[in-house]
């Protein structure tokens, strides 16, 4: 499998320093010491949460851009994927039982943060606790990074049974929207300056679609591939019942998982913007700082040191 | 002239394709009937998103970006017909009149603006 065809979706460039190989999946993404700093050890325990090999290297250039090497492949997923479907199934349900504490973890904290009433000593603690959260999160977000290339395999497949046009609206079933951003709006949905999306964390989990409305709308298509199967698997072999099955079971998972992903990433970015500013003002109160914005240049260990000493 | 696409959020939508830069800044006159169509380089949630909210969106088409793309989704969840795939947005700006369908991943040039 090519390795561009897996990441066509990505802008991926790569480079060697000191003998190792990096790349640089989201190049237009450049972000500070600090946030490096604090995406660092999610990004770089994805592979031992998800692959249990050694965590990856990951390093921040000049420009802001993070390098990974070592990282968790989207060739390396699939293969996992396709050689043991079990072992998906309890990563999703690992990632299922991590980020149901994030979220109520989450939900306890933004609207302490979002008063701008608290204490320094609050504060380091929520900052802490969001740095853990974004740890957890960064872990297992790289679990739907095949998403597009399992769908695009589907939709190959189906086309097969459906033709084109049925095959189409078979996928746009399959990925109906979970209509989280309709309730987000119903729910004073808002754009910051930075235009980032915050949604009220006492929504409840309205991220995921019923797997039950999923199937039935399905059902049709699904009995017309079933009774297509018997004279296909002659021509084109049993692995294409094998792989339509595997696939039909993963892909609105890992839809769903992305889509879920989005939201909660958005809502921890923005708790832990909140945070961090408020920490910045004190410091800038007491003379440690002489702009909020020059807390963006520590990493989290000198951030907290000097917090800590006010 | 018609670009064949890939095809992220099915329906027919026709109007002006503007840049997601202009779609902020333009005044309503600039807009054919208040529509127009957003040209985008991909389909990340918060340029889809921000277009839905200004409530002139008709159609999405973008060069980069999937069926699981986070402004796909939100194209089909709004009834946007959404294409991807398309090279060089750039050379649609001007473009008079463009026909989006987002099932077939087609993108129909009606013609240019001299």
């Amino acid at each position: 499998m090519a390795q561009r065809e897996l990441w066509r979706l990505w802008e991926l460039l790569t480079k060697v320093l000191n003998g190792v190989t990096y790349y640089c999946p989201r190049p237009q993404y450049q972000l500070s010491r600090l946030d490096a700093s604090i995406g660092q050890k999610g990004i770089s325990l994805a592979t031992k949460i998800l692959l249990e090999r050694q965590p990856a290297r990951v390093h921040r250039d000049g420009d802001g851009r993070l390098w990974l090497s070592d990282f968790v492949s989207p060739e390396e997923l699939y293969a996992r994927v396709v050689e043991d479907p079990m072992w998906f199934s309890i990563k999703v349900r690992e990632r299922d039982v991590q980020f149901t504490h994030l979220k109520n973890i989450l939900r306890c904290l933004v609207p302490d943060l979002g008063s701008h009433s608290l204490e320094m000593r609050e504060l380091l603690r929520c900052l802490e606790t969001l740095i853990d959260l974004q740890t957890d999160f960064l872990s297992f977000v790289y679990l739907p990074l095949i998403d597009e290339y399992l769908v695009q395999k589907l939709k190959k497949l189906v086309v097969e049974f459906l033709g084109t046009d049925l095959a189409c609206e078979y996928v746009f079933l399959l990925l109906k929207p979970p209509d989280c951003f309709r309730k987000a709006i119903k729910s004073r949905i808002v754009f910051d300056e930075g235009k980032t999306l915050t949604i009220p964390p006492n929504l409840g989990p309205f991220f995921v679609n019923s797997s039950v409305d999923v199937g039935q709308q399905l059902l049709p298509y699904d009995a017309r591939i079933a009774a297509s199967f018997p004279e296909s698997a002659v021509s084109s072999g049993l692995g294409s019942i094998t792989e339509f099955a595997l696939l039909r079971a993963i892909v609105p998972v890992l839809f769903q998982i992305g889509q879920e992903d989005l939201f909660i990433g958005k809502e921890i970015i923005v708790a832990l913007s909140n945070c961090i500013h408020d920490i910045a003002r004190i410091l800038v109160q007491r003379g440690k700082l002489s702009h909020v914005a020059e807390v963006l240049d520590f990493d989290t260990s000198e951030l907290l040191a000097c917090a800590r000493n006010i | 002239m018609i670009i064949q696409g890939m095809g992220v959020s099915p329906g027919i939508a026709s109007g002006m394709a503007i840049s997601a830069e202009d779609y902020q800044t333009r005044s309503v006159e600039f807009f054919e009937d208040n529509k127009c169509l957003l040209l985008a380089k991909d389909l990340s949630f918060d340029v889809v998103a921000e277009a839905i909210l200004g409530g002139r969106l008709v159609a999405v088409i973008a060069e980069q970006g999937g069926l699981c793309s986070h402004g796909a989704t939100l194209a089909r969840e709004f009834g946007i017909p959404c294409v991807t795939g398309v090279g060089q947005i750039q050379d649609l700006f001007g473009s008079q009149r463009i026909v989006v369908d987002g099932a077939k991943g087609t993108v129909e040039v009606m013609g240019v603006a001299h």
